[in-house]
């Protein structure tokens, strides 16, 4: 089974039929996407301005992050529920093959791979420079995905241009 | 002839229009500093609500956000009046674009009274339970400005 065959089996499926046949819900869901987006978007980058000192430098990392780090996680599972729904019935016609969303997915699959790092590295023993200067490595992290998260909402909005 | 037409037709309107690359870059410009711009807003609206933030003063929180909050909304304007003027006419009798506006205005009104007292606010004062309701109905409204953005292509 190819790409393109899977991609058409779940635009055919009755399941995504269902989503694109009242005219008001794929907008609908498309409107709570973008709601979770700014969540997402916001709360990691502040958590990142945070890291690389710009923003709330009294206030220790971790505690910043004991904040930010729920309501990130729950604005995140927001976003994956309402892309797929909106991914799948239009799969075939819109998604595959189109490059944004390509590169939107592998930018997302960096960020994530970068936070990833950061709490496997410098975030275990945050309590030692919390208060101090951030280490370069966990400044590196935090201009990344800084950059990487903008990319996303980037490519994001280029799926409907290019 | 009817302003609509006249930014329609005028050399930036033209310009954003007739260009394929002009107006999806000014429109990811729009994007982001609108998150940035929220975010903010939204952060200080929950700083008021009692929800978060608590550890620092209301005058610092609403200083920090006056201080920020400038670049993002000036380059924010400055695409959407470009990307509106692309379309002038159209976007100008679409109903989710009117909605849009009128819930952009009220925001904006709330956070410069509210930003502007606070920063001036003693460090024990006290939010009442009336601004409380209004930041918590000023959430809904920046959430509701970027569910109708969305709902303009669809209007």
């Amino acid at each position: 089974m190819d790409v393109t065959s899977i991609c058409l089996a779940f635009e055919n499926a009755a399941f995504s039929k269902a989503i694109i046949g009242p005219t008001w819900l794929w907008p609908s869901i498309e409107s709570i996407h973008m709601i979770a987006m700014a969540t997402l978007v916001a709360s990691i980058s502040t958590f990142d301005l945070r890291l690389l000192g710009v923003a709330m430098r009294d206030v220790p990392v971790s505690k910043v992050g004991d904040r930010l780090i729920p309501a990130t996680w729950a604005a995140f599972g927001v976003m994956i529920v309402t892309g797929v729904l909106l991914f799948l019935p239009l799969a075939n016609r819109k998604y595959c093959s189109n490059t944004s969303f390509r590169i939107k997915l592998v930018l997302m699959a960096l960020a994530g791979i970068n936070m990833t790092v950061f709490h496997l590295t410098s975030y275990i023993h945050v309590s030692e420079w919390e208060r101090g200067k951030t280490p370069l490595a966990a400044k590196i992290v935090g201009t990344l995905s800084v950059l990487l998260w903008a990319g996303v909402v980037i490519a994001g909005r280029l799926i409907g241009f290019v | 002839m009817n302003l609509w037409q006249w930014l329609y037709d005028s050399t930036l309107g033209t310009g954003v229009r007739d260009s394929t690359w002009i107006f999806p870059f000014l429109e990811v410009i729009h994007i982001y500093s609108l998150i940035i711009v929220i975010g903010l807003v939204g952060a200080f609206d929950l700083r008021l609500m009692g929800r978060a933030l608590q550890h620092m003063k209301l005058s610092v929180v609403a200083s920090f956000v006056l201080r920020w909050i400038l670049f993002p909304v000036g380059i924010n304007m400055v695409t959407g009046t470009l990307l509106f003027m692309s379309k002038a006419p159209e976007y100008s009798v679409n109903r989710a674009f009117q909605v849009k506006i009128a819930l952009i205005v009220a925001g904006v009104i709330f956070h410069i009274i509210i930003l502007r007292r606070s920063s001036k606010a003693s460090d024990n004062v006290n939010v009442g339970w009336a601004v409380k309701l209004l930041a918590g109905l000023s959430l809904a409204v920046w959430a509701g400005v970027i569910a109708v953005s969305r709902w303009i292509a669809y209007a």
